[in-house]
């Protein structure tokens, strides 16, 4: 079996589709994943908020003053304050040079412009500041008219605010960079391209399939031997290749799918198997030749790449919501939650229960496939 | 008695180096005579049927291979000879028959029989993605696990099919005849007793041809059975000792070349180049002895002969007689082609 092993890593050693679909294009296509997705984040992040203020002569005007310079000081601050008239004002919104103007009274108003290329983001946050800071006079001005004893103590709170919910986290570091998803799939993708790894055991060990396949049956090796010497040695290649990948994406792009590393590996490994076995089974599937079947196994392998959330990201919630069952049984959808559950989770029970559905796959394909291929004599060549 | 021991006996009776030549050739007939007189059986089919849907394949084929003889499986393209050998290798159910290699019966399972038996298929089948020496490497070893004897035995498939200066290049890089040759070495390179050979020179060039001829009766020299499966009389008739012919899935005729070739009438054809001859003298020519057809056309004198040795000089000795001018004389033999005409009705080749 050891020379059986040896010959089959050579051949697919040599193989340049088998490396172009498994290393080379998981590589582009998570490059160009990185180029797309990573100055998205950064245009979510927040950024200080040009606002015009007029103030008017009184308290109220006073205590807005008090505010916002307050909140426009320091290295990072919350807005970027211009006091002027409302003239001033307005010709400052026109023009989009402020995202909103405050006007002080006995209730602030706040004035937005209707340019629909406007920062609707930051708008909704001057609405909220605005809306919090008129709530907040309205009560300290009813507590001094009413219970003027308790306006320090109304004072104090406004200073020292209460947090009833407290954020836990699920994990020390979780990742949860929404587009780390789309890695995941990638990963997915590339471990079940191993399929046609798999394929290529099975038609070449099939007599009725080819010449080669002929050759090897009326040898006087077993063939049970041979099968499973080829599919040691398919899925170790292909391990070697996904390792390659999954290295590229950890630690040359940095996109962060190496949370808990011996696990991420053996979803890797397992998802390797799982793949090379569903192409083995495949590959017993008829008696199309090999281009024929290379080709439906990626018929196969997409569609489930796609439930999975490759091209969608929240095709995986989605099928959860609707048909769970089926992310429950999908190679891809398990392979991509393992990795999930390992950035975002600290337990491995839903980890466990992932690998070894994939790892149950693998053996029912492996069974299924050699019952096929057992096949002692055909009926037709 | 042994091969070197027959031709020490007959040439050392002279120093005529005529007299080497013969008795060499006389030693080796002896040789393979004794050997298949004393041989047994090494491949038996009984009544073996074997159908497709409606198709009968096989129809009810009997075959007896001795150890040691290289038997011919002729028959045109369709015949059932590639089933035949299919279902002698296990690979084909059948519907009906026995098949037994060496006493035993061969099934999918009987691996230390199929240690027995090199087989070189029809297509050739080899890994693209591996070189020359490494092919056979993998070949022979799903028969010879010893690392060091399989290496040994490598090497000499290799020599023996002359790929010495290939043993790096991959099959793509091959021509057709050296990779018929890989094909070979592949089938044959663990020294199996039985080697099949399933039409192995389709699509060769000639040089190849001889070359994998030469070898095939050099690996029945050294002690293998050779069971020999082609569409072309020629390879046949050149290097086997007995032939079948089968038509349809039927076995027609088997014997030895001459056995064969007496089963027809025909057994002398002559043809001279002759300006012009009467209908008298046709019909004069149809009755010298064991002519049984003549006929003339476009300057052309066919005489087809049943029997007799000097038909030849009797045809030639009644056109002298007549003063009748002649060019070019040829007298020929019947081929296997013509016993396949006779028998079937239809050329060999299609």
């Amino acid at each position: 079996m050891i020379q059986i092993i040896f010959c089959s890593f050579k051949r697919l050693f040599r193989n340049t589709t088998n490396m172009f679909w498994i290393l080379i294009f998981p590589i582009i296509l998570g490059t160009f994943f990185y180029i797309a997705f990573s100055n998205l984040g950064a245009s979510e992040s927040m950024s200080t908020i040009p606002v015009a203020v007029v103030l008017t002569d009184d308290y109220y005007g006073e205590a807005l003053k008090q505010t916002v310079t307050q909140l426009s000081e320091g290295e990072d601050p919350f807005l970027d304050t211009t006091f002027c008239s409302e003239e001033e004002a307005r010709k400052l919104l026109e023009n989009g040079d402020v995202c909103g103007m405050i006007q002080s009274g006995s209730q602030a108003k706040l004035s937005i412009s209707a340019n629909t290329s406007a920062d609707n983001i930051k708008q909704s946050i001057l609405a909220a500041f605005v809306e919090e800071f008129n709530l907040r006079c309205d009560l300290l001005i009813d507590t001094m008219q009413k219970h003027p004893e308790n306006a320090e103590k109304v004072i104090s709170a406004f200073q020292n605010p209460h947090a009833f919910n407290e954020e836990v986290s699920l994990q020390k570091n979780p990742n949860v960079d929404t587009y780390t998803q789309y890695f995941y799939n990638l990963l997915a993708m590339a471990c079940l391209y191993a399929a046609m790894a798999g394929v290529t055991v099975a038609v070449e060990n099939q007599g009725n399939l080819s010449t080669l396949a002929a050759r090897k049956t009326v040898s006087a090796r077993k063939k049970s031997s041979m099968i499973i010497g080829e599919l040691i040695a398919a899925t170790i290649f292909e391990f070697v290749l996904n390792l390659i990948g999954f290295f590229y994406l950890s630690y040359i792009l940095k996109v962060g799918v190496d949370a808990q590393l011996p696990y991420a590996v053996l979803s890797l490994f397992t998802g390797v198997l799982t793949g090379v076995s569903l192409g083995f089974f495949f590959g017993t599937l008829g008696k199309k030749g090999k281009e024929e079947k290379d080709g439906l196994i990626f018929a196969v392998i997409m569609p489930l790449c796609f439930l999975s959330g490759l091209m969608v990201g929240n095709m995986r919630v989605l099928i959860d919501r609707v048909a769970p069952v089926v992310n429950r049984i999908n190679p891809a959808a398990l392979i991509t939650d393992s990795f999930y559950c390992l950035s975002i989770f600290e337990g491995h029970a839903r980890y466990t229960r992932n690998i070894v559905t994939l790892l149950l796959l693998s053996i029912l394909f492996i069974g299924l496939g050699i019952l096929k291929t057992r096949r002692s004599r055909y009926a037709s060549i | 008695m042994s091969y070197q021991v027959l031709t020490f006996i007959t040439t050392n009776q002279s120093e005529n180096p005529l007299y080497f030549s013969h008795a060499e050739q006389a030693a080796q007939r002896y040789h393979t005579i004794w050997r298949l007189l004393m041989a047994n059986t090494a491949v038996k089919i009984e009544n073996l049927v074997k159908r497709y849907g409606e198709v009968i394949a096989v129809d009810h084929l009997n075959l007896t291979i001795r150890e040691g003889e290289i038997f011919g499986l002729l028959g045109p393209n369709g015949c059932g000879k590639t089933t035949t050998i299919n279902c002698l290798l296990s690979l084909l159910s059948y519907d009906k028959g026995d098949i037994e290699i060496f006493g035993e019966e061969i099934t999918p399972t009987n691996y230390k029989l199929k240690s027995q038996i090199g087989v070189v298929m029809q297509n050739v089948a080899v890994f693209d993605e591996l070189t020359v020496s490494e092919n056979i490497d993998y070949f022979c070893g799903l028969y010879i696990r010893d690392k060091a004897l399989r290496k040994q035995y490598v090497e000499e498939a290799i020599a023996f099919v002359g790929l010495e200066h290939f043993r790096k290049f991959y099959p793509k890089k091959l021509s057709g005849g050296l990779l018929r040759r890989l094909n070979i070495a592949c089938g044959i390179a663990h020294k199996p007793k039985l080697i099949i050979l399933d039409e192995p020179t389709v699509a060769v060039d000639p040089q190849s041809r001889n070359k994998i001829l030469e070898g095939i009766v050099e690996l029945n020299r050294r002690g293998a059975t050779i069971l020999y499966t082609s569409h072309y009389m020629d390879e046949v008739e050149q290097i086997c000792s007995r032939i079948a012919i089968i038509d349809q899935g039927k076995n027609l005729a088997l014997g030895t070349t001459e056995e064969l070739k007496k089963l027809i009438k025909k057994s002398e054809i002559i043809t001279i180049d002759i300006l012009t001859l009467t209908e008298e003298d046709i019909a004069a020519i149809r009755q010298l002895p064991h002519v049984y057809e003549v006929s003339f056309d476009q300057h052309k004198l066919t005489v087809l002969c049943s029997g007799g040795q000097h038909n030849l000089i009797h045809v030639l000795d009644y056109l002298q007689k007549k003063s009748y001018s002649f060019g070019y004389v040829h007298s020929e033999l019947p081929s296997l082609n013509d016993v396949f005409l006779e028998i079937t009705g239809k050329e060999l080749r299609d």
